[in-house]
């Protein structure tokens, strides 16, 4: 894990962050401007994928690796799929409202104001421990997520595959044609 | 040899009979989904009394533990059993049989998909059950959106009809947007305390400088909440949503989901931002008193009683928000008002199920919902008239109804600090039950005064579930009402919140 | 809650202890006519004359319990609270179960024991429309619990709990059997009482917080809604914060009374109501408020009483006038009667503002009398409409000549009614408006003394608005609408057993005012103790 020492490290980080994060934000501005939902569905992707990414520089790779799988395996795909099955239109939508777009942008920017002062008043310049791992723990993360998924959020755990189960029952009965 | 500890995994620290409600419920959601995978047609009858058994069956080891009178707590204090806990377990699940009652006849008669409906029910009331355990970020918001989720596919489940359709879909959107805030919120707190267990919270953010991000993370976090209990002005979806949905799910949203966002808003404020009155005291206050008088005020114009009910459920979300806008003076404050939206709570579902019994059997009848519909019911059903009079009278406060030992728990709670604050919003609380009391008071003029709008005056016949549903509400509003000690000795205790850790 | 063992350097805490047992015979009498409405309930609708037989039953069996608590009531020691008990009911928030009667309460208590059973013989054949016997005795029996336990109740919330079980029963009797506008006075009745109610629930709390604690027997310190405690221990209550209170609890029993400016729910609930729900109303519902600022407001808070008494006092006499005024602009007999009602309880608010014992005295003598007497008008008034469909005053005439017994009857109310000396009437008016020349120390004596002759003012408005009622009614011939009406008979039998009780009242406590004053009086010193009069 000695490779490069830990400044060159974080100055690398830094570059691969600023270049994920602006891929990201221009993705997610396409994402709702463009009018056609096939092509908002696969800036998605982009978006997804930019995030997988950010989980990667900080060393989370199981929560990148499910980020790719769920997100971007599953559920865009069903997404495709979905705008598909459905036989809306493909292309140009005409009927999409674009009346509120002005208060929306104020609103937008207002909270994108408060949230960014907030945060920067509070965490400032302050380096962040990567949640007190050591060096040698870095690559065990998937340990020990596995650890806390079954030990300290057990009940949590459980609860979302009930949760996952009720879902699919009502998801069946509400889509089905009777 | 355990696998387990082969690989050097130690077993999760596991207290079986704190967790035995929850599982017998899992128990039953299990079995519902093979008997109704495998029972085929000849089961659908059999879904809500093994529903209702289950639950009962449920209400076994929540009666133990009670007896127990341990508080149990688990994985450091984010899994929490207390008497604070077993009480809303048992009043999650007595309302949930009380729907499962309110539901037999309805589902059955009204070409629903019966066996996914009880699923879902008991899906729905297990994530209740865990809201009031979960003493940590992560517990309550799973616990919410399992309580949730189910819910807003049953408020769809009139699958023909446009209104339910509606209904749902409001239901949903506004319940996820509402996630999504609380989920900002908590992902905020996590950030800044790097814990999700709600006591470490409160360490972590005390201080008399409070930053900005802790004020928006608690602004946040009640926000999400005050969506759930359908707080002015965040209370849009409630009424489209009550008069859409089928009339025992609506029951079930009105009181079991308000109650578990209640649990859910009044465990988080009171164990993990105790510290921050100065952010949340006015927040709530604010959103009591605006969610008072203008549910009441809404209210008034309402010519249908189960849009009326909704908006009167706004209003009394406001009386139960109220105490906790002054919990954060002492921890006597905190106490009281624990007691008083616990009281007003257990007491709100008895009365507004029983509302609900009385609109889903005349309804059997009239096919209406409409208040002119009500006219002459006391002529040719005068059980039915006077049970609703004793549910409306009650939810406005009249004794010896039980309403009014909730109204009272909450004045109580409101004056006890002392506070101008307090004060004021007692008074207010005073002033919109006045205006409430013009509400109910004509639908009862309706049902003793009026004729019946159509002349028909055959009386109704109360199925045997629903008249079950009726005699344990009446029986609950009566009693708590005469005997407030039956519940206080209960809600009342120095012991009753334990903040676990 | 703190435990004993943590306060024992604070020795002069005062102790509670559990006497008597719930089984006592207050709670018998208080509770007799709830076990007769569930009977009611149990009797099928169409069985009339069992329902009428068991409603009938109900009041008298508590009557005879009242007979029983006049034999046991010690009258040498009327001060105290006897008969009672004082027993655990809500104890998280240490609200008791403490009833008991003093000389105050017992001739209230014996007022409504008295009137309930005439109310169901008057009723015997006159019930309104749209009839349903059932519903209508067992809502009159859930009212006499109510009044019942106002009376009897010596604990804040107990008291709360009984004022506001009258509420319900007396709506529906005004909303379902009432006259034509129904809706809308028992709505307002409703509405004016239950904000009242409201602020002085809110004041009773504060007044909670703030007094002192006591040691409960199951030994913890708490706050306590005991009236009979109260007085010690809200002394230390500033002066501010009492005068608020004294507010909440005020605008509570002042709009029961009812008190000018919140009197206006009167006249409306009075004239749709039907008559039993009118003779209630005027005989024991109105007396609720004034018992409240006699039993509850003035002995716990002395100094606010003192501060608040000047306005009590000009409002009651803007009552008197008003009321009068009023009076002599109706054209309806039984609005006419409803704000005499108004003035009158004017005059036992004036003598109640004096906070002294000799205004006490009048005060408590001027309710009994007025539900004597106003009671009785309105039984007039209601057989009155029964014969001739109409209350409008210009049309009646010729009562004398129609039915002179009624007539006759209808002449010595009226006589009682406005202070005739020798009628009850005369005891409750004449020492009210002397009590205002010598108000309690500390009070402004001018202004009382003004106060005492715009209210004597008043009783000449009374005799005019009454003579000229009376002359209206039963004088002269009857007009020739009714000149041959069949339905004008004389006093029927029914209304002869539910009527003589009330005259025969009348005019021994005329006589013999002190058989009601001799109860009185012990019982207001103590209730006047703080104020040192």
């Amino acid at each position: 894990m000695s490779i490069l020492a830990v400044t060159e490290v974080l100055v690398a980080q830094n570059i691969a962050f600023a270049i994920i994060a602006v891929g990201v934000v221009v993705a997610g501005v396409r994402l709702v401007t463009t009018e056609n939902v096939v092509h908002a569905a696969l800036w998605l992707v982009v978006v997804l994928a930019g995030i997988a990414g950010l989980y990667i520089l900080l060393a989370a790779e199981f929560t990148a690796i499910v980020q790719v799988l769920v997100y971007i395996g599953a559920i865009v795909v069903l997404f495709l799929f979905g705008i598909m099955l459905t036989r809306a239109r493909l292309g140009e939508g005409e009927t999409v409202n674009k009346k509120m777009r002005a208060p929306a942008l104020v609103i937008a920017v207002a909270m994108f104001a408060l949230m960014a002062y907030s945060l920067w008043g509070y965490f400032g310049s302050t380096e962040l421990e990567v949640m007190g791992r050591s060096t040698a723990e870095l690559g065990q993360t998937t340990a020990q997520v596995a650890d806390t998924l079954f030990l300290t959020y057990l009940i949590p755990f459980e609860v979302v595959s009930v949760l996952l189960l009720a879902a699919l029952t009502g998801a069946i009965v509400l889509a089905r044609r009777d | 040899m355990n696998i387990l500890a082969a690989v050097g995994v130690d077993n999760p620290p596991l207290d079986w009979h704190a967790l035995a409600p929850e599982l017998v419920l899992v128990g039953l959601l299990a079995v519902l989904l093979l008997v109704d995978a495998f029972g085929g047609e000849r089961s659908r009858w059999a879904m809500p009394s093994l529903t209702g058994i289950g639950l009962l069956a449920a209400l076994i080891p929540v009666a133990t533990l009670a007896y127990d009178g341990v508080v149990r707590s688990m994985f450091d204090g984010a899994y929490v059993v207390d008497n604070y806990a077993l009480l809303f377990k048992a009043l999650f699940l007595i309302a949930g049989y009380v729907v499962v009652l309110l539901s037999t006849n309805y589902i059955a008669e009204g070409d629903y998909w019966e066996g996914e409906y009880y699923q879902l029910l008991v899906a729905s009331l297990l994530g209740m059950t865990v809201m009031a355990s979960a003493r940590d970020l992560i517990s309550v918001f799973l616990a919410l959106e399992l309580l949730s989720i189910p819910a807003y596919m049953l408020a769809a489940w009139r699958k023909r009809d446009l209104g339910s359709e509606e209904a749902g879909m409001k239901y949903y959107l506004m319940g996820v947007f509402a996630s999504a805030i609380l989920l900002y919120g908590m992902s905020l707190l996590y950030g800044m305390t790097g814990s999700t267990l709600l006591v470490d919270i409160a360490g972590a953010i005390e201080g008399t400088e409070v930053p900005a991000l802790v004020a928006l993370a608690v602004v946040l976090v009640v926000v999400g909440f005050a969506f759930k209990v359908s707080a002015v002005p965040f209370h849009t979806w409630a009424p489209d949503t009550y008069q859409g949905a089928p009339t025992p799910v609506t029951a079930f949203l009105a009181v079991g989901s308000k109650a578990a966002g209640f649990v859910a808003l009044m465990t988080v404020v009171l164990i993990a931002f105790p510290t921050q009155p100065r952010i949340f005291e006015p927040l709530i206050w604010a959103l009591a008193a605006v969610t008072m008088i203008v549910g009441n005020l809404i209210a008034l114009r309402q010519t249908n009683l189960v849009r009326m009910l909704a908006y009167s459920g706004v209003a009394q979300a406001g009386y139960i928000l109220a105490p906790l806008a002054v919990a954060g003076v002492s921890g006597a404050s905190a106490a009281m008002a624990v007691e008083a939206v616990s009281t007003y709570l257990v007491i709100y579902a008895a009365m507004n199920l029983g509302a609900f019994a009385v609109v889903i059997a005349v309804a059997r009848k009239t096919g209406s919902a409409e208040i002119d519909s009500y006219g002459g019911l006391f002529s040719y059903s005068p059980v039915l008239a006077v049970c609703m009079s004793v549910f409306l009278f009650s939810l406005a406060g009249i004794p010896p109804l039980a309403g009014w030992y909730g109204k009272l728990t909450i004045f109580l709670a409101l004056i006890e600090p002392g506070t101008l604050a307090g004060y004021i919003l007692a008074v207010i609380v005073g002033l919109a039950s006045v205006i409430a009391l013009f509400y109910y008071a004509r639908v009862a003029k309706v049902m003793f005064v009026d004729p019946a709008p159509d002349g028909d005056t055959t009386p109704i016949r109360v199925p045997m579930s629903l008249a079950a549903a009726l005699t344990i509400t009446v029986a609950v509003t009566l009693v708590v009402g005469v005997l407030p000690q039956v519940l206080a000795r209960v809600t009342g205790a120095e012991t009753f919140l334990s903040i676990g850790g | 809650m703190l435990l004993a063992q943590q306060l024992t350097e604070s020795a002069d805490i005062l102790e509670v202890a559990n006497t008597g047992s719930f089984w006592n015979i207050l709670t018998f009498v208080v509770f007799t006519p709830l076990v007769g409405a569930l009977v009611l309930l149990a009797i099928p609708k169409a069985n009339q004359q069992a329902l009428k037989v068991v409603a009938l039953g109900t009041t008298l069996v508590a009557a005879g319990l009242g007979v029983v608590i006049l034999t046991q009531f010690d009258f040498g020691d009327a001060s105290a609270k006897q008969l009672g008990a004082n027993i655990g009911w809500i104890e998280v928030i240490n609200s008791r179960y403490i009833v008991g009667i003093d000389g105050i309460s017992l001739p209230l208590l014996m007022l409504t024991l008295l009137i309930m059973p005439l109310v169901v013989i008057y009723s015997w054949n006159h019930i309104p429309s749209p009839g349903n016997p059932k519903a209508f005795f067992a809502l009159q029996m859930v009212l006499m619990t109510g009044m019942l336990g106002s009376f009897v109740a010596l604990d804040l919330i107990l008291f709360f709990v009984f004022f506001e079980v009258v509420l319900l029963p007396m709506y529906f009797l005004i909303g379902v059997w009432g006259g034509e506008q129904r809706q809308y006075a028992s709505i307002k009745f409703f509405l004016y009482t239950l904000f009242g109610s409201a602020l002085m629930l809110v004041a009773f709390l504060a007044l909670y917080f703030l007094s002192d604690e006591v040691l409960t027997p199951s030994g913890n310190v708490m706050h306590s809604f005991d009236m009979t405690l109260l007085p010690a221990l809200a002394t230390g209550i500033s002066a501010g914060a009492a005068l608020w209170i004294f507010g909440g609890m005020f605008i509570g029993f002042g709009v029961k009374v009812p008190m000018f400016p919140f009197h206006t729910w009167l006249p409306d609930a009075h004239t749709q109501a039907p008559t039993v729900g009118s003779v209630i109303l005027a005989a024991v519902l109105l007396k609720l408020g004034t018992y409240g600022f006699m039993r509850i407001a003035i002995p716990i808070l002395p100094d606010a009483a003192k501060s608040w008494a000047p306005v009590i006092g000009i409002l009651a006499v803007i009552g008197i006038i008003y009321g009068a005024l009023c009076c002599l602009a109706q054209t309806d007999m039984k609005r006419l009667i409803a704000f005499s009602s108004v003035a009158h309880m004017g005059f036992t608010m004036l003598a109640i503002s004096t906070l002294t014992d000799f205004g006490f005295n009048a005060a408590l003598f001027g309710m009994v009398a007025h539900g004597l007497i106003t009671g009785m008008l309105f039984f007039l008034a209601g057989s009155t409409k029964e014969r001739y469909h109409t209350l409008e005053i210009k049309r009646l005439g010729g009562l004398l000549k129609q039915a002179p017994h009624m007539g006759w009857i209808m002449g010595l109310a009226v006589m009682a009614s406005l202070g005739l000396p020798g009628l009850a009437g005369f005891w409750g008016e004449f020492p009210a408006i002397l009590s205002a020349y010598d108000p309690a120390e500390g009070l402004n004596v001018a202004l009382f003394r003004t106060l005492m002759v715009i209210a004597a003012v008043g009783t000449v408005l009374a005799a005019g608005y009454l003579l000229w009622l009376y002359q209206r009614v039963a004088f002269g011939t009857p007009s020739a609408e009714f000149e041959n009406d069949p339905n004008i008979v004389d006093v029927t039998t029914t209304e002869w057993i539910a009527w003589t009780p009330l005259i025969v009242l009348i005019v021994v406590l005329g006589m013999v005012p002190g058989i009601l004053f001799n109860v009185t009086n012990p019982a207001v010193g103590v209730a006047l103790s703080a104020i040192g009069a």
